[in-house]
Formats: C-alpha cells, sequence, structure tokens
C-alpha cells in the first residue's frame, strides 16, 4: 500500500478521535494484510517485543510513583524545600521548583510529578497571595521535569525502540534538566520581584531539623535509583523494582500516608496505568517493523543523502514538527509514532541519537503544556478545579524558557552529551 | 451484564496487583541474592519477572477500555457536529471490537503454533512459551468484550459510546502516563 | 526470466563478521543465478532479532535468517548437544566432523521437519567463544572463582558457572559497557570479534582466556513458503554456491578472530590461552555433569550417541 494512503488514513482516524493504540494498530494490521504476511506474525510481533527486560522496569517506576504521591513523601519532600528556602522573596514557587526536581529524580513521569505537587503547592502559593496563574504555571510546568531528570519513562521507551543504553540516556537529561531548574529559578525570582511577593513564614529551628529529618526516607529513594545504577550495584530494572519496594515500604512504615490493605488496589492502578503506555507501544513497534519492511526508511535516507540536507536543518524541522504533534497529542504517541521514523536518519546526518532523545524528551515537556491538549494542563486543572484556561495562560512564559532551553539543547549537542562522554567515554 | 462485567474487572484488577507484588518481591529477592548469598541465586528470576509484570500489565487492558482511559485525541471531534461525532465514535468501537477481536484470534494461532513447535526459554526454566503468550489473546479478547459492551449500550441504550473523559473526573488513575 | 527477491533478516550491523560473510555468499548466488535472484538485507535487527526470527520464518513472515545454533535449541532442543562437555575445548576440525557430519544432517531434518523451512547447507562460523575480564588476570580456571559474570542463562552456563565457581549476571547487550565500567560484572563470554565490533577494551576488559568453551556457528535457514517459490535449478545454484562459499568463508572467519585478538592485544589486552592440560581436566570434570545435563536440556541420547560417533571419526 502507497505509504501516502496509510498516513493520511492514519492521521484521519486520530482526528476522528480514535483510541491511539487503535489506531496504530488497525493501520499496522491493513498494511500486515495488504502486503501478504501472515496476520499470525502480529500478535507474534507484540509478544516477542513484551518480552523485554527493558520494558519491565516501567511498571515498576510507575508503581514508586504512585505510592510515592499518595504515601506522604511529597509532602515529605516540600516541607523540606520549604524549610531551605520557604523565606526567600518567592519562596513558596522555589520550593515548587526544589522540591520536584527531587521528586523528578525518583518518578518517571512528569504527569506524576504534577500531580503530586500540584495538590500541596497550588494552595499553600494562593494563601500566600500569589496570582492564582502564575501559581498554576509554576507547578504544571515545573511538573514536566519528571521526563528529563533521571529517571524517565520517555527516555526508557526510547531505549526500547531504538536500542539504547538506558543509564546513558538517563544521564543526558541530567545538565539540560539542572538548567531548565535556574532558568525557572531565575524566572520565578525576577516576576515575584516585579509583583513584590512575600516570602513564606520562616520555620524554627526545631521545626526545620524535623522536615529535615523527615525527609531522610525520602531522599534515600533518588540515592537507590542513580546511586544504584552509577555505581553498577544494580541493573536500571532491579533498581526500578527497588525503587517500587522501597517506595511501598516508607509509605506504609513511615509516612503511613496508606494502609497495607490499600497496597494491591495502588499496585493495580499503577498496572493499569502501564497498560496505556505498553498498547501504544506494541502498536508503534508494529507500525516501526512496517516502515523498515516497506524501505520507506530507505527512501527517507536516500532523500536527506540526495538532497544534502544539514543536522541543523534537520532538527529544525522535526522541532517543528514535534511542537505542532504535541499541541494535539499524548507524549507516549509522539515519541512513539516519531522515533521509528526519523531513527534511520540519524546516522546518515550524523546526529547523536542520545542528544536527538534529550530533544525528544523536551518536546514533550513543552507538548505537556500546550493546548489543546496538553496533560499537565488537565492534572492541574482536575487537582485544583481551576479552568483549564487559566492554567494555560500561567504555563505560557514557561513554555517560552522552554523553547529557548530547547534551542540550547538541539544546537549544543555537547550539553547533553557531557556527562555520557565523561562517564562512558562513548 | 454491567455487573458481571464489574465484577470481572475487578477479578481482573486483583490478579494484577498479586502479579506485580510478586514480581517486586521477586526483584528485590535477586538484587539481596547476588550480594548476600550468590550460591541462591536463580537464572531464571529475570524471565519469570518479565512474564509476571507483561502479564498484569496486558490485563489492564480490558477495564481501560470500559471506563474509556486507553488515551485518545478527541479535541477535534467534540467539537465536530453531533450526528458526525457520533458517527466517528460508533465506527471506532466497531473497529476497537473488529482490530481486538481479530488480534485474540491470531492470538490463539500464535499460542497454537508456539505449543505446537514447543518454543522453551532458555534458561534452566526451559519454559513453555505458549503458557506466557497466552495472555496475549486474553487480554485481546478481554478488550474485545468491552468495546462490544461499549457498542450494546450506544446502539441500543442510547448511552454515549466513550465514558466522560478521565482526565476531568478520576486524574488519580492517569499516574502512569509520561 | 522471473526475478525472485528473498528478504533476509540479520540481527547484527552491517560491519559485523556475519554480515559480511553473508553478503560476500549472496552476491555470489545473485552473480550465478544471472541476476534473477535478488537479496534484500534487514540488518541490525530491523526486521527480527535472532532469537525470534525462526518463529517468524516457520510463520512465513520472514524468507530467510541465518541464526546461531544456540538460537535453535529452544525450539530443537537437540541443538543443544553442541554445548555438552563432550564439545568443550575441541578444535574447529573436530567440531566440524560433527556439524558436518551425521550430527549436523540430523538437526537440518529435525528442524525441516518441525519448522517447514529448508537447511541450505553448512553452516557458516563465527568462532570460539573466550572469556574476557576486567582487572582478574586469569591463567587457569580457578582464577575466574568468586567472579560476576554476564550469563548467557540456561543450564550449560549454570553448570559451568558452578564449576568455576562464578556467579551470573544477565544484562541486555546494549547495557554490557557500563556493566563492565562500574563493574556489574568482572567480566564476559564472547568472542574476540564481538569484543572488536564493540571496542569493549574501551570499556575495560583487559585479560582474556581463551577456553573454547564454545564454537559458535550460524544456521542458514529458508523458509518453505520461499523456498519452494523457487525453481529447481535457481535452488540447486543456492545450495552449492552457499556451500562453496562456506568453506572460505570459515578461513575468513578464523582469521578475523586471530586479527580481532591482535587488535585486542595492540589496546593493552593480555591473552592467555588455556594450557591443554588444564581444559582436558576441566573437561573431565564438567563430564560428571553431562547425563544430567542431556536430562535438563531435553537432548534425545540418540542424538548424543551420533555426536559422539562423529567426534571419534
Ligand atoms: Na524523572
Ligand atoms: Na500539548
Amino acid at each position: 500500500m502507497s505509504p501516502v494512503f496509510a498516513l493520511s488514513g492514519f492521521m484521519a482516524l486520530l482526528i476522528a478521535g480514535f483510541p491511539v493504540f487503535l489506531v496504530l494498530g488497525i493501520v499496522s494490521l491493513v498494511l500486515f494484510a495488504t502486503e501478504g504476511r501472515p496476520l499470525v506474525a502480529m500478535p507474534q510481533l507484540f509478544i516477542d517485543h513484551l518480552k523485554s527486560d527493558t520494558l519491565v522496569s516501567v511498571p515498576f517506576f510507575v508503581i514508586a510513583a504512585t505510592f510515592m504521591q499518595r504515601g506522604g513523601i511529597a509532602k515529605a519532600l516540600v516541607d523540606f524545600a520549604y524549610g531551605w528556602i520557604g523565606g526567600v522573596r518567592g519562596g513558596i514557587a522555589l520550593v515548587c521548583v526544589l522540591a520536584t526536581m527531587v521528586f523528578s529524580a525518583i518518578s518517571g513521569s512528569s504527569v506524576a510529578t504534577a500531580m503530586a505537587m500540584g495538590a500541596l503547592l497550588v494552595p499553600a502559593m494562593q494563601s500566600t497571595g500569589y496570582d492564582n496563574r502564575f501559581s498554576l504555571g509554576v507547578v504544571a510546568s515545573s511538573g514536566t521535569l519528571g521526563i528529563l531528570i533521571p529517571p524517565s519513562l520517555a527516555m526508557i521507551l526510547f531505549a526500547v525502540v531504538a536500542g539504547e543504553s538506558v543509564p546513558q540516556l538517563f544521564l543526558a537529561g541530567v545538565v539540560p534538566g539542572l538548567l531548565q531548574v535556574a532558568f525557572f529559578a531565575i524566572w520565578i525570582v525576577y516576576f515575584s520581584r516585579r509583583r513584590g511577593y512575600v516570602g513564606g513564614k520562616p520555620m524554627s529551628r526545631t521545626e526545620f531539623w524535623a522536615v529535615n529529618r523527615r525527609a531522610l526516607p525520602a531522599m534515600l529513594l533518588p540515592v537507590i535509583i542513580l546511586g544504584g545504577i552509577y555505581s553498577g550495584l544494580v541493573t536500571v530494572n532491579e533498581a526500578a523494582a527497588t525503587a517500587a519496594f522501597v517506595s511501598i515500604l516508607v509509605s506504609l512504615v513511615f509516612y503511613k500516608g496508606c494502609t497495607l490493605s490499600e497496597v494491591p488496589s495502588i499496585l493495580a492502578d499503577s498496572v493499569k496505568a502501564t497498560a496505556v503506555i505498553f498498547f501504544i507501544t506494541i502498536g508503534a513497534l508494529a507500525f516501526g517493523h512496517w516502515i523498515t519492511s516497506e524501505g520507506l526508511a530507505k527512501h527517507m535516507v536516500d532523500y536527506v543523502v540526495e538532497n544534502d540536507l544539514s543536522a541543523w536543518h534537520f532538527l529544525l524541522v522535526i522541532n517543528a514538527v514535534m511542537f505542532l504533534l504535541g499541541m494535539f497529542l499524548e507524549t507516549v504517541a509522539v515519541i512513539l509514532i516519531v522515533v521509528p521514523l526519523v531513527l534511520p536518519l540519524l546516522a546518515p546526518l550524523g546526529i547523536d541519537p542520545v542528544h536527538f532523545a534529550v530533544i525528544i524528551v523536551i518536546n514533550m515537556e513543552i507538548a505537556l503544556l500546550t493546548p489543546p491538549v496538553g496533560l499537565n494542563l488537565f492534572i492541574m486543572s482536575s487537582t485544583t478545579g481551576a479552568p483549564v484556561d487559566d492554567v494555560a495562560r500561567g504555563v505560557f512564559p514557561f513554555i517560552l524558557i522552554l523553547v529557548v532551553l530547547l534551542a540550547l539543547v538541539t544546537f549544543i549537542p555537547q550539553l547533553s552529551l557531557f556527562l555520557p562522554e565523561l562517564i562512558y567515554g562513548r | 451484564m454491567g455487573t458481571i462485567l464489574n465484577a470481572l474487572s475487578r477479578f481482573e484488577a486483583l490478579i494484577m496487583g498479586c502479579l506485580a507484588a510478586v514480581a517486586i518481591l521477586l526483584a528485590v529477592y535477586e538484587v539481596a541474592a547476588r550480594y548476600l548469598m550468590p550460591s541462591m541465586l536463580t537464572d531464571w528470576g529475570g524471565e519469570v519477572i518479565v512474564y509476571l509484570m507483561i502479564c498484569a500489565v496486558l490485563l489492564g487492558g480490558g477495564s481501560l477500555v470500559s471506563s474509556g482511559q486507553h488515551v485518545r485525541a478527541d479535541l477535534f471531534i467534540r467539537k465536530a457536529p453531533k450526528p458526525l461525532r457520533r458517527a466517528a465514535e460508533i465506527s471506532s468501537l466497531v473497529a476497537g471490537l473488529a482490530y481486538c477481536g481479530i488480534i485474540a484470534w491470531y492470538g490463539v494461532d500464535m499460542v497454537e503454533f508456539a505449543r505446537m513447535i514447543d518454543i522453551r526459554s532458555d534458561s534452566s526454566l526451559q519454559f513453555p512459551q505458549w503458557i506466557f503468550y497466552s495472555v496475549l489473546p486474553i487480554a485481546f479478547a478481554s478488550m474485545a468484550l468491552r468495546f462490544a459492551l461499549l457498542l450494546w449500550r450506544a446502539l441500543f441504550l442510547g448511552q454515549a459510546a466513550y465514558p466522560a473523559d478521565p482526565l476531568h473526573g478520576h486524574p488519580g488513575q492517569s499516574a502512569g502516563v509520561a | 526470466a522471473e526475478e525472485y527477491i528473498i528478504d533476509i533478516s540479520l540481527d547484527t550491523g552491517p560491519t559485523h563478521l556475519r554480515n559480511v560473510l553473508v553478503h560476500e555468499i549472496t552476491d555470489r548466488i545473485e552473480e550465478a543465478s544471472d541476476g534473477r535472484l535478488k537479496f534484500n538485507f534487514f540488518e541490525g535487527g530491523s526486521q527480527y532479532n535472532d532469537r525470534d526470527v525462526t518463529t517468524a520464518l516457520a510463520q512465513g513472515a520472514m524468507d530467510m535468517a541465518v541464526p546461531g545454533h544456540w538460537n535453535l535449541a529452544r525450539i530443537v532442543p537437540n541443538y543443544n548437544v553442541l554445548g555438552l562437555p563432550m564439545f568443550y575445548g575441541l578444535p574447529r576440525e573436530d567440531q566440524y566432523k560433527a556439524t558436518d557430519g551425521e550430527t549436523g544432517a540430523a538437526l537440518a531434518r529435525e528442524t525441516e521437519n518441525k519448522l517447514d523451512v529448508t537447511v541450505l547447507g553448512n553452516w557458516m562460523d563465527l568462532g570460539f567463544g573466550a572469556m574476557f575480564f576486567t582487572e582478574t588476570q586469569v591463567d587457569a580456571p580457578e582464577d575466574i572463582k568468586g567472579l560476576k559474570m554476564r550469563s548467557p542463562g540456561g543450564p550449560i552456563a549454570v553448570s559451568r558457572f558452578g564449576k568455576f565457581g562464578a556467579t551470573g549476571v544477565s544484562i541486555p547487550f546494549p547495557d554490557v559497557p557500563q556493566a563492565l565500567q562500574k563493574g556489574t560484572i568482572d567480566g564476559m563470554m564472547t568472542t574476540f570479534e564481538s569484543v572488536r565490533s564493540a571496542k569493549l577494551w574501551d570499556s575495560g576488559l583487559k585479560h582474556s582466556y581463551s577456553d573454547f568453551h564454545a564454537f559458535y556457528q550460524y544456521v542458514p535457514l529458508i523458509s518453505a513458503h520461499a523456498w519452494n517459490e523457487l525453481p529447481e535449478d535457481l535452488q540447486q545454484i543456492m545450495r552449492t554456491t552457499w556451500n562453496e562459499g562456506v568453506t572460505s568463508a570459515r578461513e575468513t572467519a578464523a582469521k578475523a578472530q586471530a586479527e580481532a585478538a591482535d587488535e585486542a592485544a595492540r589496546h593493552g589486552m593480555r591473552n592467555v590461552a588455556a594450557k591443554a592440560e588444564d581444559l582436558d581436566a576441566l573437561r573431565g570434570d564438567l563430564m560428571a555433569d553431562q547425563p544430567q545435563l542431556v536430562k535438563e536440556l531435553r537432548i534425545d541420547p540418540a542424538m548424543v550417541e551420533l555426536a559422539r560417533k562423529d567426534l571419534a571419526s
């Protein structure tokens, strides 16, 4: 079947509001059938790809994030950050960025991160007299750090489709993640000064030590995950499973945010949330299978080589395309639709896949914030009851900041590749 | 009909929770064993963790259909004229039923094939793969069943094709979306 | 004349020894067929991993593949016979006695009957496996005691690691470099050629111990669906050209492995070849496990007997 026909059918079904897993699945199924491939090969392809050591870390990370959010770990981190910087001008907004940064070093999901922080911080900022939209914007956009600072579900999915190393991808997100934190903090301080925002009530010395002590078990989690992976003690999988185990234990025993009898149903909810991702993933893998088998990839590479396209042009175009797709589609879907298509082009253009992964992830952070479909906008709206419109206005300055970050990261590959090169000498 | 499906969803959730719990415990045991008692280390732990977790995750597909939680871009269609919207949603249910039915059908072929040629795993477990493979047709059949029910309700009981957008309803459910 | 296109899947990249060798042979076949036969390559696992490609061939979703014999064992357990202690440390001339002899023929018959595929001809070589280490200099088997090694899994590895007193850790291949650098593992089993193509000396491999623990060969398979479409003369051309090609490809592979070992040495690797008496002692030691392994691996005792005869010939 002609690729043009397939791709336009694909877009039509998406616009008609078909579930994404269904769109990818139907299109792949029709393509398989019209090529005369045996249809049994499609479920076979699904199960072959699902039997993967990399993919199985996704549910573990999701379980860890869910327990952190419901089990009181998020609260401990917020109190901790407040103890340190809550008192300065715009302090509560800065607390949000700091606590989110730490939370992101445990959670691989931006949506979970925004959800955990939103319920705690938006009311606090509003009661201190911060602008409503600004408060919503700070939390919604800080939450996006979840997929840039390791661990990151987005990076794991990229690794699965591209056959890259998860630990290297994780490392590549560190410097851009810290840059994002710095840029956000600068903007918050500037904005707070202009508006004359005050800081929060300073803590007493006893309180300060109490929140620090209380945050210790929570701070243990990033140490287990990142320390475990980069010291070589555990594999990514084992780190994810251990984090899930420890976050359940800490929630039950230390923060008492949930009871033992609630554990199975929270586990089931997390697993169900993973199912959303996996059904899209297998559809995308089948679709990618067709793209390579049809020689579509070869044609695209030939086109790039014949027209002497530069990496610079390509990255500019792909950023624009992803920005557009990200406005309308959920992030996992965008990653899984774009990656199989552009992967064959990276080597001929001399683009490091690890660098490209970071570019995609920052695009997806933006996608989480851009209307009309931005999950973090919806999350913030539903956790606080504010209209989506208000959240969208609130995140606008932060989208601009992320676009600047994207431009820097796109055209200075060293920002992403510095750490992986330093540690692994790639 | 509705109560039976609710019971099915609860049953699936129970199995999912248990499978995930065992997978976590097994993974932690493997790490501990490697450093504390290497002689107790299995060569099949990683494999079994994959079986448990993937089965748990796939079994989640069915209740995602019932509750309308499979991600979709319904933004345009919600702004479309009502008859058009309904036509699009009904056809997506039909497509869902057909697609999941076809995958379940050929999934059974896949299981039978794996059983016939007797594919085993590489570890000393030599685990027959058809047993693991079976979860795929089961999961897709369970999704097909839910699509059929949604279709029935939409066509004959005049209900909305898709349950309300979960993100505005119960946000706690979508924590796993990246 | 009609043109036939054969889709072929290899999960290794275009610069891997196997891909280079297969390309050489298929080029010869294309030439011999006067352009009637064309091969369409899917490399680097862009369509299938070797782990899964056999099922794809059997289902008719792929035309041709050249998977390692160890990949076939999960469907035809008798391939495990080649991993038994009786083959441990034998030179390649001896290994050929079995794989080109009665044992190989019996395995081919079983594969063809079970999977609806055709075994095109003789097996192509990758070469001998050796053990590689980061910090530990291994001069004799007892030096391996207590090390954490990347494990391919399975009863053969379990039995061998048990004898060495090493711990097996399973790690996906893309993560091997950092696992070596970070000490998650102290070493791995693979071939010099694989070490060279992944430049694993950059990831800290400094020592090798050639114990010839396995002789890796690839089995050429074509799906019945693709094979039966070919006219008889093309089938004949494919068979003869393949076998001619394999004869020279085996020499090329042996040379490439030797060159890879030299290159590793130039990058500072200290290569130790196992002493013959150590190998004999170890084989004798491992042989005690063989009856148990035969049972665990579901190998037909008749196949073991066939291999024993081949090796004795
Ligand atoms: Na993260
Ligand atoms: Na968006």
